[in-house]
């Protein structure tokens, strides 16, 4: 059941108000403006506007930045994995992106096995998990106090599930990890085999191409690095404002 | 029936007389004879006696089979002399057959009676771009020998050169190690990875082995191919083959390292000022192009297939910016069609353009040009596309509704025209959270690698379970049940027995300590065992279970009867 969130902005402006104000500004072509206010919007509202996420990714989408829109239609997919209008607009994005890369084999297994997957969220399977390993641990304690054996037909065809779901959100905990996920920022992006400037590149992305980053490096706050490899293997190194973290 | 002829040998010596950086040729000739063993050369101190040819024929003439064969022996000096060279010696059906002695003398000094042409001389073909210029000219009087050489040692920068890497032999060897330059500053390709040939200087066959790449200098300036050694293994006699000289070996190896000098290469930087359209090109090329519509409605797509086709550095073509006011242009993956040859890289590069139109209007494609350098006129040259007109209709498009470009099987390009779903319509909607907050990394951590451990562990302690603690329980209760149905049997035993080893039984089926269940207990688990099923029967064992625990203290009067023994025994049985 989904509650109203109640937003309260730091300056005192009606929210309500500024969301209008920001549509209107959407459907004048204003881009600009209306992703100042729902920027502003997201971070007042924090991370649990996943809504928001998927206006600023319309946005984007309308100003030509691929990366950035799919940047917020990414983070919004985490919480709303069956909207419909998302996912089309996600679609929509992930057509414009040059890079062709593989699927990884986790993700190969995600679609092949874990089919219905894609209309949880991550934190739905997460729960679905934690439902299923409370049953699967307190079904045999049960039978155990009442004197039965703690292994029966029942308990192992749950323990085959529980495989089976338990392995799967692994999988998806693999392709969610909070903060490895990146979607390429910028339309050509040299990848270097090491953070240092004069490096030549080894291999060239493009916008909106989704990255999983590995390693960081800090030398200040303009000289943040990041490394990034793809599901082929290939991994190099990347100024950290090109990349944006899902 | 066809009669043997008597086995002959003939030897020979050409010339008699050479200085000590020659080399002689012995030819041992055997004739006769149906099977007959290859000549064993005799050994002489100062002379290498090696086997580099034979040739074999068979005649019938006048029922007389007549077989000969010719065996070509080099020999090779190491100290000026008059040397008696031995008879060489055949078997043939246990008979031992001799060649004549010979005699040949070695004089001090001198030089090599004639220098071999460049290997490359024998090559008529005039189209040859294959390297011209002979790296090290035949070292006087050897065997064996490589060579490197380049089709030019001052190219243009990108223009495609040739370097070839050649060994040269008249004896038997192997490679134990090749080291070829590491072409820094070029960019390489095998054109020939491995030929295998003969070649003909001064009238001496040689083996030859080839490799041959082209290469393609990075940057302008002084570069070097660097220095190729290859370190073989020969023999010195009795080799049996002379045709497959990496294979079939016999007698004594040795082993020799040869190298080929460095090469140096002067790169010329293209001229300046480069055109615009330039992207790096040099060689010769054409280009041809379709389009496949040349009339369409706004947000469609026509696919422009541009073919580049020639000499030169064809695998690094790319495509200059192509910007076409009011289209959007989407660019396939390119498809290479590569021909590799001795004389450098030929074939075709393929680009696929999706052009879509974002407002109607008239697009003239002749405008389109590319620019290569052209190393035959040492000028750039600049290639266009034939006239083309592609017409656009409709309305123009809205920056939301544009449309996706999707690649199918990377060969054809679909396009499909969906709409950008809406905002949110209200704030309301859009500011309501989502169902869940955002799990911590820690949490993902313990989850990504928790799950998998936790499932470990209980598969581990199943099968510890398993393994040890089931069986043990039901040895016990087994046992208990056994001690149990002996006493209620015998009308021997007092009640005393017959309480005991009910106690036993119970407490081994709750899994309690030795006899430990008391009479409360047992009745507590007869209920919750049976309860639910068979209400009578458990209130019936509870009955006996009271009747025994009285008769043992003398309040309840006599113990149980054999059938109500019995009884007990059958209603036990269903909590087995």
């Amino acid at each position: 059941m989904l509650m109203p969130y109640p937003l309260v902005l730091a300056d005192g402006a009606d929210p309500d108000l500024l969301y209008e104000e920001a549509k209107q500004a959407y459907y004048n072509h204003e881009y600009p403006k209306a992703e100042d206010i729902f920027f502003n919007l997201t971070r007042d509202a924090g991370h649990q506007s996943a809504f928001l996420y998927y206006n600023l990714g319309n946005t984007y989408f309308n100003m030509g930045k691929i990366g950035r829109a799919l940047q917020y239609y990414e983070k919004a997919m985490l919480y709303l994995p069956r909207d419909p209008d998302l996912r089309q607009n996600l679609d929509l994005a992930r057509g414009k992106i040059v890079d062709q890369v593989t699927e990884s084999f986790s993700d190969y297994l995600l679609r092949t096995f874990y089919f219905w997957s894609a209309w949880l969220s991550f934190y739905e399977f997460q729960l679905a998990l934690v439902v299923l390993t409370i049953l699967f641990w307190l079904l045999p304690v049960v039978k155990r106090l009442r004197h039965k054996s703690p292994l029966s037909q029942t308990v192992l065809v749950l323990a085959v599930f529980y495989a089976y779901f338990a392995f799967g959100c692994y999988l998806k905990t693999e392709q969610n990890r909070p903060q490895e996920q990146g979607i390429v920022l910028v339309p050509e992006l040299e990848v270097k085999a090491s953070y240092l400037e004069k490096e030549k590149p080894i291999f060239l992305l493009h916008e909106g191409t989704k990255v999983r980053v590995i390693d960081e490096q800090n030398f200040g706050d303009k000289k943040q690095w990041l490394k990034i490899a793809l599901p082929e293997g290939q991994k190099g190194w990347v100024k950290a404002n090109t990349i944006g973290r899902i | 029936m066809p009669v043997l002829a008597q086995v002959k040998l003939e030897a020979s010596v050409s010339p008699a007389v050479i200085t000590a950086d020659e080399e002689a040729v012995i030819t041992v000739k055997v004739s006769g004879g149906q099977s007959t063993s290859d000549p064993v050369a005799p050994r002489v101190a100062g002379l290498s006696i090696i086997l580099t040819g034979r040739s074999s024929q068979i005649n019938i003439f006048n029922s007389q089979v007549q077989s000969s064969s010719d065996y070509e022996y080099t020999v090779v000096p190491s100290d000026p002399g008059e040397y008696n060279i031995g008879a060489f010696t055949v078997y043939s059906s246990g008979v031992e057959y001799r060649s004549n002695p010979l005699k040949l003398s070695v004089k001090a000094g001198g030089s090599y009676s004639s220098t071999p042409s460049s290997p490359f001389n024998s090559s008529p073909n005039p189209n040859y771009r294959y390297p011209q210029q002979q790296q090290d000219e035949a070292p006087a009087g050897e065997n064996f020998w490589i060579s490197t050489s380049v089709s030019q040692t001052n190219p243009k920068l990108h223009e495609e050169m040739i370097f070839s890497f050649k060994l040269f032999t008249r004896v038997g060897l192997e490679f134990e190690d090749l080291k070829l330059p590491a072409f820094k500053d070029f960019r390489k390709e095998e054109l020939v990875p491995e030929k295998k040939g003969k070649q003909t200087i001064n009238g001496k066959t040689f083996s030859t082995y080839e490799i041959i790449y082209a290469l393609y200098p990075l940057k302008p300036g002084a570069l070097t191919i660097e220095e190729t050694s290859a370190k073989v293994k020969y023999y010195v006699q009795d080799r049996q083959n002379y045709n497959s000289f990496f294979f079939n070996f016999s007698g004594k190896p040795r082993h020799k390292t040869l190298s080929a000098k460095a090469i140096p290469i002067q790169v010329e930087d293209l001229p300046q000022p480069r055109p615009d359209d330039f992207t790096d090109l040099v060689g010769r090329f054409t280009l041809e192009a379709s389009l496949s519509d040349h009339e369409l409605n706004v947000g469609d797509s026509a696919t422009l297939t541009l073919t580049l086709r020639g000499q030169g550095n064809i695998r690094d073509a790319r495509l200059p910016d192509f910007k076409l006011s009011g289209y959007k242009i989407y660019e396939d993956k390119p498809v290479e069609q590569i021909d590799k040859t001795k004389n450098g890289v030929r074939g075709s590069k393929t680009f696929t353009l999706a052009l879509m139109p974002t407002e109607p209007g008239d697009l003239k494609l002749g405008d389109f040009s590319l620019s290569y350098y052209d190393v035959e006129s040492q000028s750039y040259s600049k290639l266009k596309l034939p006239e083309m007109m592609l017409v656009a209709k409709g309305s123009p498009m809205d920056q939301g509704s544009q449309a996706v470009l999707a690649q199918a099987g990377g060969e054809k390009t679909v396009v499909t025209l969906k709409d950008l779903a809406p905002l949110v319509p209200s704030a309301k909607e859009a500011f309501r959270g989502p169902p869940l907050p955002v799990v911590p990394e820690m949490v993902a951590q313990m989850v990504f690698w928790g799950l998998p451990l936790a499932f470990v562990l209980w598969i581990l302690g199943s099968a510890l379970w398993i393994a040890y603690v089931r069986p043990t329980r039901r040895s016990q209760s087994r046992k208990a049940w056994r001690g149990l149905a002996r006493v209620l049997k015998s009308s021997a035993s007092s009640d005393r027995e017959l309480w005991e080893a009910l106690k036993e039984f119970f407490a081994a089926q709750m899994d309690l300590g030795k006899g430990a269940a008391t009479s409360s207990e047992m009745r507590r688990y007869c209920q919750s065992r049976l309860g639910d099923k068979w209400p009578e029967k458990a209130q019936e064992i509870g009955g006996l279970l009271e009747k025994v625990e009285g008769s043992q203290y003398g309040f309840a009067g006599e113990g149980l009867k054999s059938a109500e023994k019995e009884t007990l025994k059958k209603l036990l049985k269903d909590l087995l």
